[in-house]
């Protein structure tokens, strides 16, 4: 039995070429690490962002964005594909955006396509090639062509040459009525954004806020544990941070405008422009 | 009238003549409209399947081909037989043709024009006795001087060459002489070449015309290892490579790639070639066979050394320690990419010297060279958002005047309600910049605002409201993660 079980390990997973780099990025988070199977983000697999809603794509791709400069560091190409231009969402992350990440903006190479049919040949091709192991790709409208089979052939070739492949889905594939089946991804995360603590000033009303918090579950984990985790990023660490389980009080929203006053009593000036 | 064949011509027929004249002549004429546009466009698919003779080929419309055969002739066993191979190839196409070989280009030209034979071949040197018996036409001359000379009783080109040539430049203008001398060899023409010749050439005509995609494989295969040790023995690489398959019934099939590094395997070209490869044997047409493949290299740049042939661990190695080891093959994806796409959708992003954020960055094909400029350190602060829209998208604000932050506002039909703001960020335009649009001359105000479902952005305020020439306007500019 055990024979067989490696047999069928050993063909599962075609042999990975020996590399020195660990086979995962770890969360450093213990009750993150654990639910993963590996102990961390595995490499040379593929995974799967989905945004909670329609508003919450750059929470998703910002997620990945993060993971991806955890698993780049800060000097491997990252192979940016994105399907074509007059869409909601612009196609590519603004770069001085990404140095919070931590990434640089001299890593990203990016290639636009314009249909589906081709964003999966440049990563069936990119993932086949072992100069560029990390890509990432958003699919920012309805998905036509990836299905299962699309998703196990990138699985395969990722497995093959050890080349990780982050995925960011459109919201769609999260409602059942949508979904064309399941897909061959090693994890699917599902993000929503969240308010972030709040920073209060003294001089201002209204709080700033300081890290991301997102939402972050595990949807789906082949020998994981599917949960939930409300997750932050430190731009000065570059690390994940889990958010304190009691979220921040309710803070003050001005009811109306008209009534809003200052701290001596004087009515504000408030005044809408469009 | 434009053009007749030779029974039309048989019964007395001839151009220019209107049609109800014709009619009148030859009540059996059968006419057909006339297409200068797609005769045009013929002449020049006949001149890309010409290009199996030489390189150097020519299209001199409405009828004529001129063939740059220095070099060249060798190949078919001499010049005779290349003329009779080009001939016959002519007449299986249908064509009736006249063919000259000589030592220049109006030699060439007059005499398939207006010599008697339909393929004649004129020894070096001799082309004095070939020329003078024939008319004056034969010069490419202007029909008003033509006929001008024709007056004088100049009527062959041997009475142009009997004439002193100072009175007749002073009364016809320079061209006469000059037509007539670059006929003789006596000053230079330019040819200009339809393509320009390329740097290194390598040709595999088939024994039998091949029906079948494997045997075309294999000869490529071939050629490609043929330019590679062509180009390391010079020890040159090429940015761009043209493949040709040229089909027995004069059908030519180009394909052409090009590198963003300098090209020297053949490992490399198939790479680069497959793909227009694969799609040509997709929708397969051999019609009666291929009897003919080129393959030229053009754009050739001397190949930096470079260390091949490491043992496999080593580069592994290697590549941890620098991602540079790694640009080869990187490069190699990327051009495989760039063919399919084209080269300009592949980008990267260049930094540029300028606080204004849509002008802060670039995006630039990765053909072009590295950037000089350095990226602004913002010491990781998030103060910038991930996704960015150029231009920026107005919306309506409610907002605290005059430079609070917002406190409402609608965007994409959407409200939001604030509940987090941090600003205002001033980036003021540059002062040197004044003929800019309206937008981009304005002081803007930054605010970065969370809504109540932790959706972050990024707005501004273009113009300030204290200021009486300004009309503020907000704008949506970037999305936070």
């Amino acid at each position: 039995m055990e024979t067989l079980r490696a047999q069928i390990n050993a063909l599962d997973h075609p042999s990975c070429p020996e590399s020195a780099q660990p086979d995962t990025a770890p969360f450093n988070i213990p009750e993150l690490d654990d639910a993963l199977p590996e102990g961390g983000l595995a490499r040379g697999v593929l995974h799967e962002f989905v945004p909670g809603s329609y508003a919450d794509y750059p929470a998703a791709l910002g997620f990945a964005g993060c993971l991806l400069q955890q698993l780049a560091g800060a000097r491997l190409p990252v192979l940016w594909c994105s399907l074509g231009r007059g869409l909601d969402h612009p196609p590519l992350p603004f770069p001085p955006g990404l140095t919070s990440l931590g990434l640089g903006p001299e890593q990203i190479l990016h290639i636009e396509v314009q249909t589906e049919k081709e964003l999966l040949w440049v990563l069936e091709e990119g993932l086949s090639s072992p100069s560029c192991p990390l890509l990432i790709a958003a699919i920012s409208q309805p998905e036509k062509l990836y299905d299962f089979t699309a998703s196990r052939r990138l699985s395969l070739r990722a497995a093959r040459h050890g080349g990780t492949l982050l995925l960011v889905r459109h919201h769609r594939a999260r409602h059942p009525a949508h979904r064309r089946g399941s897909t061959a991804a090693a994890t699917r995360w599902s993000i929503t954004s969240r308010p972030s603590q709040p920073d209060y000033f003294s001089n201002t009303r209204m709080p700033g806020f300081s890290r991301p918090r997102w939402q972050v579950a595990l949807t789906r984990c082949k020998r994981g544990k599917p949960n939930i985790w409300q997750l932050e990023w430190d731009h000065e660490t570059l690390s994940f941070g889990l958010a304190a389980p009691l979220v921040d009080r309710e803070t003050a929203i001005p009811s109306s405008p008209a009534t809003t006053a200052s701290g001596n009593g004087q009515i504000l000036p408030i005044r809408s422009t469009g | 009238m434009v053009a007749t064949n030779r029974a039309a011509e048989q019964a007395g027929l001839h151009d220019g003549l209107s049609l109800t004249d014709a009619r009148a002549l030859c009540p059996a004429l059968e006419t057909a409209v006339a297409t200068p546009e797609e005769d045009r466009q013929s002449l020049e698919r006949l001149a890309l399947w010409c290009l199996r003779f030489s390189p150097l080929i020519t299209a001199h419309p409405p009828d004529g081909l001129a063939i740059d055969i220095t070099g060249c002739a060798h190949l078919f066993g001499g010049e005779k037989s290349m003329l009779h191979s080009f001939s016959e190839a002519l007449d299986l196409f249908g064509l009736s043709h006249h063919l000259a070989l000589a030592d220049t280009i109006g030699g060439a030209w007059a005499l398939a024009r207006y010599g008697k034979e339909r393929l004649s071949i004129i020894p070096q040197g001799d082309i004095r006795t070939f020329l003078a018996p024939l008319p004056l036409v034969a010069l490419r001359l202007d029909p008003a001087v033509t006929g001008q000379l024709k007056q004088l009783g100049l009527r062959h080109i041997r009475h142009l060459m009997d004439a002193p040539q100072a009175p007749l430049t002073s009364r016809f203008g320079p061209e006469p002489v000059r037509r007539l001398r670059q006929a003789l060899g006596g000053e230079a023409e330019i040819f200009n070449p339809l393509f320009p010749p390329p740097a290194y050439s390598v040709r595999y005509p088939f024994e039998e015309p091949v029906l079948h995609q494997s045997a075309l494989d294999a000869a490529f295969e071939k050629l490609a290892g043929q330019m590679e040790s062509l180009l390391k023995k010079a020890g040159k690489g090429s940015r761009e490579l043209d493949l040709r398959i040229f089909r027995v019934d004069g059908h030519v099939r180009p394909m052409h790639i090009r590198t963003s590094r300098l090209c020297q395997e053949a490992s490399h070209m198939a790479l680069l070639f497959q793909e227009s490869l694969n799609n040509f044997h997709e929708d397969l047409d051999t019609g009666f066979g291929l009897d003919l493949i080129i393959l030229e290299a053009r754009h050739i740049e001397d190949m930096p050394e470079e260390q091949h042939g490491l043992p496999q661990e080593t580069r592994d190695r290697d590549r941890i320690s620098s991602p540079a080891t790694d640009s080869a093959e990187l490069a190699q994806l990327l051009d495989r990419f760039g063919n399919r796409f084209g080269f300009d959708r592949i980008t990267r992003f260049t930094p540029r010297e300028s606080y204004i954020p849509e002008r802060s960055f670039q995006t630039v094909p990765i053909t072009t060279a590295e950037p000089s400029a350095t990226w602004q350190k913002d010491n990781g602060r998030p103060s910038r958002p991930f996704l960015f829209f150029t231009p920026p998208e107005p919306i309506t604000v409610l907002a605290e005047v005059p430079d609070g932050p917002p406190l409402r506002f609608e965007w994409r039909r959407r409200h939001h309600h604030i509940t987090r703001a941090e600003g205002p960020e001033r980036l003021a335009p540059e002062w040197w910049d004044t003929q800019n649009s309206d937008t981009l001359s304005q002081t803007r105000d930054y605010f970065r605002v969370e809504n109540m479902d932790g959706h972050r952005f990024w707005l501004f305020r273009a113009g300030l409201y204290d200021r009486d020439d300004d009309i503020p306007r907000w704008y949506m500019q970037g999305l936070f993660p």
